[in-house]
């Protein structure tokens, strides 16, 4: 082999031992997983309850960023507001905000005594924190970025001569948006609603510190793993930890197209 | 409203910037009468159709259609695109890629309030009108450029707009399928009794289609006219090099075309119905008989002399109507002369020749 063509020695090595730093902890996982009782780990009724709730609030957390975020993410790549791009660094604030100081912010907004939370209280009987909704809404504040940036790019980067053509053929703003841009931009829009879930899913700080960890509630599938391995159950709670992993592979392969560029 | 402002046609003076290009341009239309926006690319052309579809707002001017005021400028009334009765035939068509043909014709009804059943039905009509009965669920991506051309052309027609523009709607397509396409599209538009308003920077599709001619240079309007009368008496050296051409039509055979009266000899193999183009320039103009090579000689009448920029366009008489353009010395000798026959000489190879 020519010396041009040979691999570089040093940055293949430390680039092996980083690739390995990352997979050795998963190898780790699956190596002391029960197999042999891991149908009965994840079939026990509680485990099956914090599946189902993680499940439930995953997808309400999903939907709800979906419901607002994209109507935002729409206004972020289209309209030209004053301080648009203020707007946009702010949103994107719960993705490099550690989650449990989302949590005190979540409490401090909507807790009984929060700036919101107060008159929720006080006007509609409505409490968030240490609830099932609490958990939602925590998921979703962590969640909704994903899917605003995902969005965002795909209706920036969406052909505006198509939106053109409708308009032209007297279709409405809304009916443009409809049966044009939400079909041209399906995919990228779908990848971003995945990603935002993944997120949903796997959610801890900002929910044990918001909702709590009450078991039926709040307790999702994170919080339940961690919830075991405090009480010293480990084998279960490495087979919870597998059910999260697993979904975080099957999130990769389904999006793989968009982020390994490769077919 | 009148009953004669209710078919007024297009009457419009806009005024549109677009970054730092600002354009200046009047287009007055009859309903069925079809006018071509000419020029080069960057001259403004598309700017015009946007501002007429609603697309871009203008700045200063008027667009009203049969009485109805679309735009009044700034501060005056404005129909939103959607509202307007205009129909597009956009560049590369845009047909939406996700729909079928048929849901892409349907589209304009359906957005106004046509019933699912209605809208399939009528423009499965109108498919079958432009000859595409057989490929109704076929997506854009499965049509030939020559068939995405017909689409584009039922979905603008379909919801029977008063006003049909039309921009570049032959350039995507090769050589071959253009002059089929051309053909098909000339038919379409004179079957529309609506306002027709082309663009294009070829002067052939422009001749083709067209009955009038708008020639627009930087933003402003260089000349307006029918082809002859752009021919004879171009204003400019600009407008006389991009659309200042002879056309005639005729039929070819065996590198002979018979355009009436006429028959030239072409260095191009072609037969049936053509186009033929011959630039003034390449029109030589004698006293006498030439004793040359060229092929293509006959004798005809002087009709009028245009003089420009040490040029002069000569209109002729004859068999057929041909100008030419000569030096004005070589005019100046002419027109001495006993002009009551002057000899014109074209060689086969300055013809030029398309299927019609």
């Amino acid at each position: 082999m020519s010396r041009r063509h040979r691999p570089p020695i040093v940055a293949t090595s430390i680039g092996g031992l980083a690739a390995a730093f990352l997979l050795l902890p998963l190898a780790g996982l699956a190596w002391r997983a029960p197999w042999s009782s891991i149908v009965d780990d994840l079939t026990d009724p509680a485990a099956r309850t914090a599946l189902r709730l993680s499940l439930l609030c995953s997808l309400w957390a999903t939907f709800l960023a979906a419901a607002v975020g994209l109507p935002l993410a729409w206004v972020l790549a289209r309209v030209e507001l004053p301080g648009r791009r203020l707007l946009r660094a702010l949103v994107l604030v719960p993705l490099v905000l550690p989650p449990v100081v989302g949590g005190v912010a979540l409490l401090l907004a909507f807790g009984r005594r929060g700036l919101v939370g107060q008159y929720l209280d006080s006007w509609f009987g409505i409490t968030l924190p240490f609830t099932m909704a609490g958990a939602v809404l925590a998921e979703a504040f962590v969640a909704m970025p994903f899917l605003v940036i995902t969005a965002e790019a795909a209706f920036r980067g969406a052909d505006r001569r198509y939106e053109d053509a409708a308009r032209t053929l007297g279709a409405s703003p809304w009916t443009v948006f409809r049966r044009i841009t939400l079909p041209l931009t399906g995919r990228a829009l779908a990848a971003g609603g995945v990603l935002a879930w993944a997120r949903a899913l796997g959610e801890f700080g900002a929910t044990i510190t918001f909702a709590g960890n009450t078991p039926k509630r709040t307790s999702t599938l994170p919080l339940q793993v961690y919830l075991l391995l405090e009480s010293g159950h480990l084998e279960s709670a490495i087979a919870l930890s597998m059910v999260l992993l697993v979904v975080c592979v099957a999130v990769l392969v389904v999006l793989r197209d968009r982020w390994t560029g490769l077919p | 409203m009148t009953g004669s402002a209710a078919r007024s046609g297009l009457d419009a003076e806009v005024v549109a910037r677009v970054g730092r290009f600002e354009l200046q341009a009047e287009l007055q239309v009859e309903p069925g009468e079809t006018v071509a926006v000419v020029g080069p690319n960057g001259a403004g052309k598309s700017t015009v159709l946007r501002a007429l579809a609603g697309l871009l707002p203008i700045e200063a001017g008027h667009i009203a259609l049969d009485g109805v005021v679309l735009d009044g400028g700034p501060g005056g009334p404005f129909v939103p695109p959607h509202a307007r009765p205009v129909g597009v035939v956009f560049q590369d068509y845009l047909l939406f890629p996700h729909l079928s043909a048929l849901d892409n014709v349907a589209f304009g009804l359906r957005s106004r309030g046509a019933s699912r059943r209605t809208a399939a039905a009528r423009a499965r009509t109108w498919l079958e009108r432009v000859g595409l009965d057989e490929h109704l669920d076929r997506r854009p991506g499965e049509l030939s450029g020559g068939q995405a051309q017909r689409v584009a052309l039922a979905r603008a027609l379909v919801t029977e707009p008063a006003l049909l523009l039309l921009d570049e709607p032959l350039a995507a397509l090769d050589a071959t399928t253009r002059a089929g396409t051309r053909r098909e599209l000339r038919r379409q538009l004179e079957a529309y009794d609506g306002v027709r308003v082309l663009v294009t920077h070829d002067p052939l599709d422009a001749a083709a289609l067209a009955d009038r001619l708008v020639v627009v240079d930087g933003g402003r309007v260089a000349q307006a006219g029918t082809l002859d009368e752009l021919t004879a008496r171009p204003r400019s050296r600009y407008v006389a090099d991009l659309v200042g051409i002879n056309l005639l039509s005729g039929t070819a055979a065996d590198g002979r075309v018979d355009v009436g009266g006429l028959v030239l000899t072409v260095a191009e193999p072609v037969s049936g119905e053509v186009l033929v183009t011959i630039p003034p320039a390449a029109v030589a103009l004698s006293l006498t008989r030439p004793a040359g090579v060229a092929r293509n000689v006959w004798p005809a009448v002087l009709d009028g002399v245009e003089r420009m920029a040490g040029r002069a366009r000569v209109q002729l008489r004859g068999p057929v109507s041909i100008v030419a353009e000569i030096t004005e010395a070589a005019a100046a000798e002419l027109a001495a002369g006993d002009s009551s026959e002057i000899w014109v000489a074209v060689k086969a190879t300055e013809i030029s020749v398309f299927p019609a």
